[in-house]
């Protein structure tokens, strides 16, 4: 349960940060989408259960503040963490480049699936497919700068969580969990 | 997913507010270290600069008093010609100024959150507004914030009328490019209507002695052919009508014939609002008074064998009650008071300078003084 908190209140100061700084950016008319970062941390070193809560918990996060039908970026998170949980027996989890991969292309899917989801509803929306690509594609450099330091954060918050715990179960043991 | 899906809405309606206002308090911190940050960067230009300041703004202010009591003497006007014609009198609005805290501006949506929220009485449904003309609609209401659909939002539509013409169109919002101005989408507009008009000589001088309007709001170019506003129409009871919303780029003809198509470009300064105006329905307020205030002339009526208007919110409240226009005009300004018109020329002008010392207090009587500052960076 200290885990799921700790892991939690990171991924409330990552939304957080990406408020303010969609808050500088906007009036250059940009926005920086990093739902991916919330969940893959959950989906290759934890458990199956505590990943995909913390998966539910980030959608959440983000439903909260969005206009789309509360649940739907939790339906997301959770069919990502799914797919991931899938191909983490052919990854190496320890490996931060290979995190870094896998937070790129989930990010990437997000934003794709919410956005072709957002078009059924109001088709207009495809006609900013210029500033669509380019918000992809600086989300994605974002993706790439902070997700290291993001996952640093939250390997020490998890550690600072077992500690508290008194739990004397070395790390190794969540990595690579079928 | 079957959990959530069939999960009762009442707990999906819980865990929405839950996650929101626990967000809600840390971003309302944010917005308060932005105005302590602007606060200090004041406080670290000279006084010089602060008194310069200080005379454009006063003389800006001298110019909106006296736009004020244009604007009354023209209520009046209206308020006589409603009494003489029986015609309703228009619902009133209060002013309620708010600090954004949040802008959301992506391609998806366009949002704002606001530092009020029910704690100010704020409705779902009211329109925002800002010195430029329409912002958007508030969407969403919590305990303290409020979340407003911005006029450039794919989601936002709008029954809109062209400057100089009645017919209403649709008005969609949803083009936002990068590094430009947010765009609209108009429809439906009749075949006869350009996008253009030309100025005529005096407005054409006008615009050269204040050297263009800013943000490109009047569009004039050489020829002295002016963009076209698009307004408000006031359908809808939303917006009062006449607001600006911006102004229109280009038409073209539909496919099959009968209207024309085209593009608005909104205000630039949307992207950047630091601060908005939600117009409070006064009728949200007065009809809560009133329920309480038809029990006791009820009660008084009773005793006494006959209504009695001890007091002009009284009368309000009953001529509320009774939808009697014939009684006389309600005057709803802005501080939500009701009063009586009479027909004699002193006593409208007497009403017409206690209208303008109680609208001096623009703002709700709960409204903070450092939130009661309008401007966009």
């Amino acid at each position: 349960m200290r885990a799921i908190l700790a892991l939690f209140a990171a991924q409330a100061l990552l939304c957080f940060g990406l408020a303010q700084l969609n808050y500088g950016l906007s009036p250059l008319h940009l926005h920086l989408f990093g739902g991916g970062l919330l969940l893959v941390f959950g989906a290759l070193r934890l458990p199956p259960a505590m990943g995909l809560l913390l998966a539910c918990l980030g959608g959440l996060l983000c439903d909260a503040g969005s206009p789309l039908p509360f649940g739907t970026q939790l339906v997301l998170f959770a069919v990502a963490h799914t797919f991931i949980r899938r191909a983490r027996p052919h990854l190496d989890t320890r490996h931060t480049p290979t995190l870094l991969l896998v937070s790129l292309l989930t990010n990437a899917a997000l934003y794709l699936a919410l956005t072709f989801f957002l078009i059924q509803r109001e088709p207009i929306i495809a006609r900013a497919a210029p500033r669509l690509l380019l918000d992809l594609l600086l989300s994605e450099g974002l993706v790439a700068l902070i997700a290291p330091w993001f996952f640093a954060l939250q390997g020490k918050l998890l550690a600072l969580a077992r500690l508290a715990a008194g739990s004397t179960t070395p790390s190794d043991t969540f990595h690579n969990r079928r | 997913m079957l959990v959530w899906l069939f999960a009762p809405v009442f707990v999906k309606r819980v865990l929405h507010a839950s996650f929101f206002e626990f967000q809600a308090p840390i971003e309302a911190t944010a917005s308060y270290l932005h105005d302590l940050q602007d606060y200090w960067t004041l406080r670290s230009r000279s006084k010089h600069e602060l008194i310069e300041a200080g005379r454009d703004l006063a003389r800006i202010n001298a110019s909106y008093a006296l736009a004020i009591q244009q604007d009354h003497a023209l209520r009046a006007e209206l308020d006589r010609q409603q009494q003489l014609l029986h015609i309703p009198p228009q619902p009133g609005h209060r002013l309620e100024h708010a600090r954004v805290m949040r802008r959301d501006f992506s391609a998806w949506w366009q949002r704002l959150t606001v530092r009020k929220g029910r704690n100010y009485g704020i409705p779902v449904g009211a329109p925002v507004v800002f010195a430029g003309g329409v912002v958007g609609i508030v969407s969403e209401v919590h305990a303290y914030t409020a979340v407003v659909d911005l006029i450039s939002s794919p989601h936002l539509r709008l029954a809109a009328m062209i400057e100089g013409d009645e017919r209403p169109i649709s008005y969609q919002g949803g083009l936002n490019p990068t590094l430009a101005a947010p765009h609209g989408v108009i429809e439906f507009v009749p075949l006869d209507i350009s996008p253009t008009e030309l100025a005529s000589a005096a407005t054409r001088n006008a615009s050269a002695a204040r050297g263009g309007t800013p943000n490109g709001a009047g569009g004039q170019s050489a020829n002295g052919a002016r963009a076209r506003q698009l307004l408000t129409s006031g359908l809808g009871g939303i917006f009062p009508a006449g607001l600006r919303i911006g102004r229109i780029t280009h038409l073209e003809p539909n496919a099959d014939g009968l209207f024309q198509s085209g593009e608005v470009q909104l205000d630039a300064r949307l992207s950047s609002l630091r601060e908005v105006t939600i117009l409070v329905p006064i009728g949200n307020d007065e009809a809560e008074r009133g329920e309480g205030e038809r029990a006791s002339l009820t009660l008084r009526e009773r005793k006494t064998g006959g209504p009695q208007f001890t007091t002009a919110r009284g009368q309000a409240a009953a001529n509320a009650a009774t939808g009697n226009s014939t009684a006389g005009p309600r005057l709803a300004d802005q501080s939500g008071t009701a009063r009586r018109e009479s027909s004699s020329p002193a006593s409208r002008g007497r009403a017409a300078s206690e209208r303008h010392a109680s609208i001096s207090h623009t703002s709700s009587t709960r409204t903070r003084p450092n939130e009661a500052m309008g401007h966009a960076r």
